[in-house]
């Protein structure tokens, strides 16, 4: 058989995946901007860990020297003139929004009182 | 079963509508009627456009009798999955998070059926933001098969592959992130067309995936779906990702037929895992390709079979990046206040009402493999996975034309089956790997096979080189013309 990425002696080699905390999951969760209570949280870890099981067989390759292919064709973008174009007008963008106070978008504070 | 016959393909009907022997108003108010009968069972579709279809074809009818030409689509109906956008109603995803959002443009393909004459005639149900198998994962109820009312149509692109199944439009449009297109056209028993990456424009396509996104036809006939890739394909200076590399005319090769085709078959695809049926329907056609006068050919993958551990690393990653943007303050859902809550609080807020369990469970994998200390482990393995995968293909394809097999290793299953995430995401096994590539792919129903007191399709794999879109269809043809 020829070519790149043998599997390590012809076999798979599936190792156990790190173990998911409690603590891990809310991180993600947190990074993630979502939020869970807590029996939500506990079935996200399990199916986490249930996917990384299968996931883990990435780990018998070998992929040593090889070069990352985040898009295929090793594509490249393609740039635009740096011309100015017509964009969406103001109103037509604040009219999608679900909070307004005319010409911006209404959020909840950004700083808090105790300085967060 | 709600499966309504239609004598005309599509190419069929644009042809008599161009001649003048039938009228595109009759085509559309056939459709609408269907429509209105079956659609309150099936959920094919989210919106119909029915003013909006009725007026076109009305204008296109009026061309034609004018001595005009209003294009090679003149006339043909075409449902648009609902992650496509249109300036006409909304564009929902099928997610509470868009289920008021009207988008300001049309996608670049909306744009391009239109100046072919085509009718856009609603949008279509899907999973969620297009993540998921079995169009179950729908905020608007599941999407039915209208083979077996009891069972899944397939997905992402369940509504559109219904629609055409149905007799509920001339042709759809559907996007394949890992299978969205072609699986469930295998399920419904239709065409499925995935392009090369980059030969049909993603603008105004909502991003999943967006190395793997592509946009594709679903169709009743293998032409319909190379007369709508004819029009659809083409760099669009609006998609970076587009390529220049031109689009050969397909007309000549695809009739080619199979002798001489030089055909790969992957031991792979034709375990033990697959339905008994599935198996033995696909080497029935291998063998009819064989007596057609191809060069049946076996061919070694044994890195495609990591191709769902690499995809469901890249796909959530991919995805978890592309929904940061429903943040609930430019567009989209946005959680009701609470006094003294902060920006922070209302973004998760607003993110877990708005997006289903299956979107969030993406977005949390996703988030995972990308974080600090586990980049390395998953995400980039993943992405130097991807590469071999791709060299693989292109070892393959020194030796063969198209490789040939099933679609899915199982027909259509039923509506709550399968629970287990991973289980739902094993059904993308033959699927996802021409995702990775970014090579072209399609589907084509062949025989029907029995399940559980169900006669159902199943559907016919075959992938080409990336760019190769002339020998895939050939190859298509001939499969339809032997099934």
């Amino acid at each position: 058989m020829t070519g790149r990425g043998l599997l390590l002696g012809g076999t798979l080699r599936v190792m156990a995946p790190q173990e998911i905390t409690i603590s891990d999951i809310s991180r993600v969760a947190d990074l993630s901007r979502l939020a869970f209570d807590e029996k939500t949280l506990q079935g996200y870890r399990e199916d986490l860990l249930h996917i990384l099981q299968h996931v883990d067989a990435l780990s018998g390759v070998d992929t040593k020297n090889v070069e990352p292919m985040a898009r295929p064709h090793d594509g490249v973008n393609r740039l635009d003139e740096d011309e100015p174009e017509p964009a969406l007008d103001r109103e037509t963008v604040l009219d999608m929004a679900p909070e307004v106070e005319f010409p911006f978008f209404a959020v909840p504070k950004v700083f808090q009182e105790d300085g967060d | 079963m709600n499966r309504i016959e239609l004598h005309d393909d599509l190419t069929d009907r644009t042809r008599k509508i161009r001649a003048g022997d039938m009228r595109a108003v009759d085509g559309v108010e056939e459709f609408i009627a269907n429509i209105e009968r079956e659609n309150p069972t099936l959920n094919a579709y989210h919106e119909v456009f029915t003013e909006n279809a009725l007026q076109r074809a009305n204008e296109i009818d009026r061309r034609i009798a004018a001595g005009e030409d209003p294009g090679v689509l003149a006339g043909a109906t075409i449902a648009i999955k609902d992650n496509i956008c249109t300036r006409a109603g909304h564009t929902t995803c099928s997610s509470r998070m868009l289920e008021n959002y009207r988008s300001p443009f049309d996608a670049t393909v909306i744009e391009r059926i239109e100046s072919a004459g085509g009718i856009v005639l609603g949008k279509t149900n899907l999973d969620e933001f297009a993540m998921g198998s079995s169009s179950e994962h729908c905020a608007w109820g599941p999407v039915l098969n209208p083979v077996d009312n009891t069972r899944v149509p397939g997905g992402s692109s369940g509504g559109s592959a219904v629609a055409v199944t149905a007799g509920l439009a001339d042709a759809a449009l559907g996007s394949d992130t890992g299978g969205s297109i072609r699986q469930p056209a295998a399920f419904c028993g239709c065409v499925g067309f995935k392009p090369t990456y980059g030969r049909i424009s993603r603008w105004g396509l909502v991003a999943f995936g967006s190395s793997l996104d592509q946009i594709g036809p679903i169709t009743r006939s293998v032409r319909d779906s190379a007369l709508i890739y004819s029009v659809l394909a083409g760099v669009d200076p609006r998609d970076s990702t587009s390529t220049d590399i031109p689009v050969e005319p397909t007309e000549e090769v695809i009739e080619h037929g199979a002798n001489g085709l030089r055909v790969g078959v992957a031991r792979e695809h034709l375990t033990s895992r697959n339905h008994p049926g599935v198996s033995a329907e696909t080497e029935r056609m291998i063998e009819l390709l064989r007596d057609a006068g191809a060069q049946i050919i076996p061919i070694d993958l044994p890195l495609t079979s990591l191709g769902i551990s690499t995809y469901y690393v890249i796909a959530p990653a991919e995805a978890s990046s592309n929904l940061a943007r429903y943040d609930g303050i430019r567009y989209g859902y946005r959680a009701e206040c609470t006094p003294g809550e902060s920006l922070q609080e209302m973004y998760a807020r607003t993110r877990s009402e708005g997006f289903g369990e299956e979107v969030k469970r993406r977005i949390m994998l996703g988030t995972y493999v990308l974080s600090a200390g586990y980049y390395d482990a998953y995400y980039k393995r993943a992405l130097q996975v991807r590469r071999l995968i791709k060299e693989e293909f292109d070892r393959a394809f020194q030796e063969c034309d198209v490789l040939a097999g099933p679609t899915s290793p199982t027909p259509a299953f039923r509506i709550g089956e399968k629970q287990d995430p991973l289980s739902m995401y094993l059904n993308d096994v033959y699927t996802v790997n021409a995702n990775i590539a970014g090579i072209c792919a399609i589907s084509v129903p062949t025989g029907k096979i029995e399940d559980d007191g169900s006669l159902l399709p199943v559907g016919f794999h075959l992938q080409s080189q990336a760019f190769d879109e002339s020998t895939l269809f050939r190859a298509a043809i001939a499969v339809e013309k032997l099934s």
